[in-house]
């Protein structure tokens, strides 16, 4: 029997069509409505309703000042969120890394352990945690629930990242830094930082959009009383049915967040970048 | 690249025979689609009201009957999955993939309006035990706003507050306070209250703050006969459906007041909360009030259920057939489900309060809610109870024990005329004996309480049907827990006048109060920090790609640092 052989091309394929039906299909459909409108008199039809092409669903957006202010309240949180997440990982994973008690992968699997557990059920658990140290005594306290909330979720995905960057980390570069007389700070911001920003990078892309949409976090921990991005887009479609003005702030999301991956790429040297996927992990 | 092709072929040509083994037995097998709200069906290890059913209804149909049984959280997600399921019809019209759905008041109105709905066929005859036994203000309710031929009453309840009488006392409470729409606005009460993060819910609890005067007024000359029932319900219909721009605008003022003075808002987690007294005012829908008294009973509080005086929302879930419905056998199980005894079970299990009236409901809340008590016998063979002493005891529901003589006026029991405080007849009997029950519900002996009150409770507004109506049949319940689980489930006719259905909005309508609710749920922003984040998104974006490009350009700008070497090197010297 002849044995199967499958080119490149065709190994290729089942990813191919994952690809066409669940990333590009629905991100043509989602900017197809972000720029149409109901239109009774509209030219074609989107799903059975006829429509027509417009703008009018961004400036519906931008016209309102909640918008604005979600918008800004959300990228705040995810930037929050970002800067403690990293400030936690960085050390963390650093000594991770540098560790000899972490042959095994015991010590990163204690840190990773809590993603494997419902993230519902951990929000749930945190509220309770939390409300046990009093930190609902006042509302005002929601949006520092919130990013407690974000952080305690989010944490593993920088962890990771950080710590593969790390691991991999040439031992000998730190040796030479120190034997040519670099004291430690200076071998750290000269040699390892440099060095492990493609894992910032990385790490970034995975907590910073997430926050700024998952909104069951705030709804649960902020006790309705922290709006994001996530929860009006939500809100247009299953209360107000308006799946073009839904799309449109997904879109708005979208585009903000390229920028954010734009700037943060700046970050990182550019034949680095090549050597790691373009800091995508 | 030919043999994958080969492969996909040989992998779709499978595909309809598949399908056709699938569907072999298709005509056999009838299927109904039922699409219905979350924990909203009695389906238990006892009691399992979908088996039931078709068990019963392939007797009927000789053939086997399924139940495709799935179901929603809310009214928008049914509506979506509605749409998505459309299939169109040669003549032009939708069908839908569901038989039967569980949709609230606004959402069947807005359904009957975009004319989703089948009508309801009473020429099959297979409705009688709905328009039986269904209670005769629903059915008069739904003739009323032209809802009989499009859908069939499954639920209903007010909204209120669910509040803990303890806690209050402790931070500041003032008489009547509970009764007021203004409760969780009360600054006494910060951190307190939730309200529901639902537009519609929580527009209805402004509204009755913010009209809260006028609706007064409006109850005063009701009560002083100025205004028949009819035009007093549709007066505060009318307010409770107000959505002008002057209305929104001072919805959002109390709204946003009212956001910094309670706990948060919640759609599930309060019911929990009230029962472990993270809060102490819960804005709330009967059923789970009545769950939450439940669950706070458990744990030993005793928590209360109040419909504010001013008036408030009464609501209903309601059976509506979606175009291209299985018309017979949807109505078949909406019939099915209207046998008292199986609401019976559903409000068991739900905590919900059924559509369905009569006698069977009315035992049940005496069962339920009912004061008994022990009473000596003599036929110690048919005995409830026998104690140590060999005394054999019935157990008798109070009203019954006094209809049979065996209560005496003056010794066992004392007439105290109407109470003015809840209008009510009202009696004190001078002891009541109860049996005590183990864990495995044997009797281990009785206690007994003395000097009880009790309060005649008239079910008769909900719970008569059209025909106990007719017959001037009335029902009441001898109770000494008013304000809680009976009166939450079954209002007093007084509390339902007061109560307006609230309308499905146009679609401008919900916008604007999409708009309210975006303003108020979307909290200020602290200046600094929205400036923080933009020069500092500036900063990194001009910055940062002027100095690549200038490294590029080989321009190097360099900020003089220390050569560490240097210290070495002085260091060496200085040996």
């Amino acid at each position: 029997m002849k044995s199967l052989r499958f080119s490149r091309k065709q190994l290729g394929i089942p990813y191919a069509l994952f690809l066409l039906i669940f990333v590009i299909f629905p991100l043509v459909l989602i900017i197809l409505y972000a720029f149409t409108k109901v239109d009774p008199n509209g030219s074609f039809e989107l799903s059975g309703v006829k429509v027509s092409f417009s703008l009018a669903n961004f400036i519906d957006f931008f016209s309102k000042s909640s918008n604005i202010r979600v918008l800004f309240i959300s990228l705040g949180l995810a930037v929050v969120t970002t800067v403690i997440c990293l400030l936690i990982a960085y050390p963390l994973a650093y000594i991770l890394a540098r560790s000899n008690f972490n042959k095994n992968g015991v010590m990163l699997l204690l840190f990773v352990l809590p993603m494997w557990i419902n993230f519902v059920l951990r929000t749930a658990a945190m509220k309770e945690l939390l409300f046990a140290i009093g930190m609902y005594s006042s509302n005002k306290l929601s949006f520092v629930n919130t990013v407690i909330g974000m952080v305690y979720d989010y944490l593993p995905f920088v962890i990771l990242p950080l710590y593969t960057v790390m691991i991999k980390l040439d031992k000998s570069l730190l040796e030479a830094s120190a034997d040519l007389g670099a004291k430690p700070a200076s071998t750290f911001f000269r040699i390892t930082l440099p060095l492990t920003v493609p894992g910032i990078v990385s790490a970034v892309t995975m907590v910073f959009l997430p926050t700024t949409t998952s909104y069951v976090v705030s709804d649960t921990l902020g006790n309705g009383n922290v709006t994001i991005i996530g929860k009006i887009i939500e809100s247009q479609f299953s209360t107000m049915f308006d799946w073009h003005a839904g799309s449109a702030i997904a879109m708005v999301l979208l585009v903000v967040i390229f920028i954010t991956m734009f700037i943060t790429n700046k970050f990182t040297d550019d034949d680095n970048t090549q050597a790691r996927g373009n800091g995508l992990w | 690249m030919k043999k994958f092709f080969s492969l996909t072929l040989a992998f779709l040509m499978l595909f309809p025979t598949i399908f056709s083994v699938g569907c072999a037995k298709k005509d056999d097998v009838i299927y109904l689609d039922v699409y219905n709200w979350e924990d909203y069906l009695c389906i238990d290890e006892d009691v399992n009201l979908i088996e039931a059913f078709e068990e019963m209804a392939s007797e009927k149909y000789q053939k086997t009957v399924k139940v495709n049984y799935s179901t929603f959280g809310t009214n928008e997600n049914m509506y979506n999955e509605l749409q998505l399921s459309k299939v169109k019809r040669e003549d032009g019209s939708y069908d839908y993939g569901y038989d039967l759905v569980c949709p609230s008041d606004y959402m069947i109105q807005k359904m009957i309006l975009e004319g989703m709905v089948e009508k309801y066929d009473r020429t099959l005859n297979n409705l009688t035990n709905y328009d039986t036994y269904s209670s005769n203000y629903i059915l008069n309710l739904f003739e009323t706003n032209g809802w009989t031929d499009y859908a069939c009453a499954y639920m209903y309840g007010t909204m209120g507050f669910v509040y803990n009488p303890d806690v209050l006392a402790q931070n500041g409470y003032q008489d009547g306070d509970e009764l007021k729409w203004d409760l969780p606005w009360k600054t006494y009460y910060k951190n307190l209250g939730t309200i529901k993060d639902s537009i519609r819910d929580t527009y209805a609890l402004a509204i009755g703050y913010v009209y809260s005067s006028e609706l007064l007024t409006l109850k005063e000359s009701y009560n002083s006969g100025n205004y028949t029932e009819s035009e007093y319900s549709k007066e505060v219909e009318k307010i409770f459906n107000l959505t002008d721009p002057e209305t929104v605008q001072k919805v959002t003022d109390a709204l946003t007041v009212l956001k910094g003075n309670v706990y948060g808002f919640e759609v599930d987690s309060g019911k929990r909360d009230m029962a472990s007294g993270k809060i102490a005012i819960n804005f709330a829908w009967s059923g789970d009030a009545v769950y939450t008294l439940d669950i706070a009973e458990e744990a030993g509080t005793e928590l209360y259920y109040t419909v504010p005086e001013e008036g408030s929302n009464i609501w209903f879930d309601g059976w509506v057939m979606p175009k291209g419905a299985n018309v017979e056998l949807a109505q078949d199980f909406v019939n099915f489900l209207a046998d008292p005894e199986n609401a019976k079970s559903n409000m068991n299990f739900i905590g919900y309060t059924p559509a369905v009236a009569g006698e069977e409901m009315v035992e049940l809340c005496k069962e339920w809610y009912g004061v008994y008590t022990l009473i000596e016998t003599t036929d110690v063979d048919n005995a409830d109870f026998i104690d140590d002493d060999g005394t054999a005891y019935f157990e008798y529901y109070i009203q019954d024990a006094i209809d049979e003589g065996l209560l005496v006026e003056g010794i066992n029991y004392t007439l105290n005329g109407i109470d003015s405080e809840t209008g009510y007849k009202k009696i004190t009997v001078s002891e009541i004996k109860y049996p005590e029950y183990d864990d495995d519900e044997n009797i281990i002996g009785f206690t007994s309480e003395e000097n009880v009150e009790l309060f005649d409770y008239d079910v008769s507004f909900l719970l008569t049907t059209r025909e106990d109506n007719l017959n001037g049949v009335t029902y009441s319940v001898w109770t000494d827990t008013l304000g809680r689980q009976l009166t939450t489930q079954y209002p007093d006719r007084e509390t339902v006048m007061r109560c307006a259905i609230m309308k499905h909005f146009s679609d401008e309508e919900m916008k604007r109060l999409n708009d309210m609710w975006d303003e108020v749920k979307v909290m200020a922003m602290p200046t600094w920090l929205m400036w923080f984040i933009v020069i500092s998104i500036l900063v990194v974006a001009v910055v940062y790609p002027i100095m690549a490009e200038l490294n590029k350009r080989g321009v190097r700008i360099n900020i003089k640092r220390k050569n560490p070497n240097l210290r070495l090197i002085k260091r060496e010297i200085l040996k």
